[in-house]
């Protein structure tokens, strides 16, 4: 099942009155998007706010998502016009760069093709990110490591780990838990010390 | 739906009564879209009251975007979802109409083929009734897209009456039209009919 289908499963309860569904759509999108809106303002409590207003939009205007696009691209989009409103109504500067970028939102890739404004403290919390999450992965064993690079990185499904690590798929739900509780245990520490100050 | 999805007949008992190992293991299954419409339910349900289970879908979500790129697991914020969830109480729930199902995603590969399947369908609705004399009302079925798109889609325009009076005198100097003689006339002039308030 793709990113797209998993969305789907909870943008579908939402449609149905569920509301606690789009509180787990907000904790699996908030990073990127504050990640994104990190282009347009600084203010990490500005940040914060317009993310909150544009999920709130988002939340509104779902019962008019019919999946035409990506959750997270339609998601994507609402954010940049929040942030842009945002910006005029404070007589701000609108960054220009960003109109191609929306465009090119099905294609958006969190890789490098965003350029965030990298703060000294930001970027010491990146290395330390980055260096617990190859300290975990390098000590899992073989198939738990297998088993979560195929789906977190190359996005497979479980019917397809299965296939491709010969295994039944009830092992591999089991080994990408495990590995992500490894990752986890090392990640916790890192963002439990940060959890104070806004990154 | 493979058997060895997570098991959809426990019972709601049976699922309250799991272990936050049990229960994380679901949310993981979940996050991967790997989880059966009944158990998502359950487990929605259990997380309205469990912030443990809570902190554990944000965690394993960071997991995710920290394997993928470090700089965005630094976003990390904590109580952000808690200030959306109490802004979204008090918001009225949202509702979707049943009858919207989800537009599949068309592939890149196939839209020429699509156009071209449109263009014979257009094609087919136009020419097939003058050639063959078939009825101008299984024709517009055979050519309406469906009722919401139609509705979405339909532009309202505001004629004149001197324009509704050339199109009607138009219409019925065409050939070949697939809606009876009589019925623009009668539109044109229910629509004077309504302009002059009567």
């Amino acid at each position: 099942m793709s990113e797209r289908d998993a969305d789907w499963q909870l943008v579908e309860r939402v449609q149905k009155g569920d509301k606690r569904a789009f509180d787990l759509l907000v904790a699996k999108y908030q990073r990127k998007l504050f990640r994104l809106l990190s282009r347009l303002i600084r203010d990490p409590a500005e940040i914060e706010d317009v993310a909150q207003e544009a999920f709130i939009k988002a939340y509104r205007a779902l019962p008019g998502f019919r999946g035409e696009s990506a959750f997270y691209t339609w998601l994507y989009r609402i954010a940049i016009n929040t942030a842009k409103n945002y910006l005029v109504a404070q007589g701000r500067r609108v960054p220009t760069q960003t109109s191609t970028e929306i465009e090119d939102a099905e294609n958006f890739d969190d890789g490098e093709s965003l350029r965030t404004e990298d703060t000294p403290d930001r970027m010491l919390l990146s290395k330390q990110v980055a260096e617990a999450v190859n300290r975990a992965i390098e000590r899992l064993p073989e198939e738990l490591r297998t088993a979560i690079v195929l789906r977190e990185i190359e996005g497979l499904s479980y019917d397809e780990i299965a296939v491709s690590m010969n295994c039944p798929i009830g092992t591999v739900r089991s080994r990408i838990f495990r590995a992500r509780e490894a990752v986890a245990e090392e990640l916790r520490p890192i963002l439990e010390t940060s959890k104070d100050r806004r990154w | 739906m493979n058997p060895e999805r997570i098991n959809p007949d426990l019972s709601a008992a049976a699922r309250q009564g799991d272990g936050a190992d049990d229960c994380a293991q679901r949310l993981s299954a979940l996050l991967d879209g790997e989880l059966d419409e009944q158990a998502c339910g359950a487990l929605l349900e259990r997380l309205r009251d469990d912030e443990q289970a809570c902190r554990e879908w944000a965690l394993l979500n960071c997991v995710g975007d920290a394997m993928r790129s470090a700089d965005v697991a630094c976003f990390h914020s904590e109580g952000f979802a808690a200030r959306v969830s109490a802004a979204l109480e008090r918001e009225p729930t949202v509702l979707a109409p049943a009858a919207l199902p989800r537009r599949p995603t068309a592939r890149r590969w196939l839209l020429p083929g699509a156009g071209a399947a449109a263009a014979a369908a257009v094609l087919i609705a136009v020419g097939l009734p003058s050639r063959q004399g078939s009825s101008p009302e299984a024709t517009l079925v055979k050519a309406s897209p469906p009722p919401a798109t139609t509705i979405a889609a339909t532009p309202v325009v505001d004629r004149s009456p001197q324009l509704e009076r050339y199109l009607a005198a138009h219409r019925e100097l065409a050939d070949g039209t697939v809606m009876p003689r009589s019925t623009p006339y009668v539109r044109t002039s229910g629509a004077m009919l309504m302009q002059e308030g009567r």
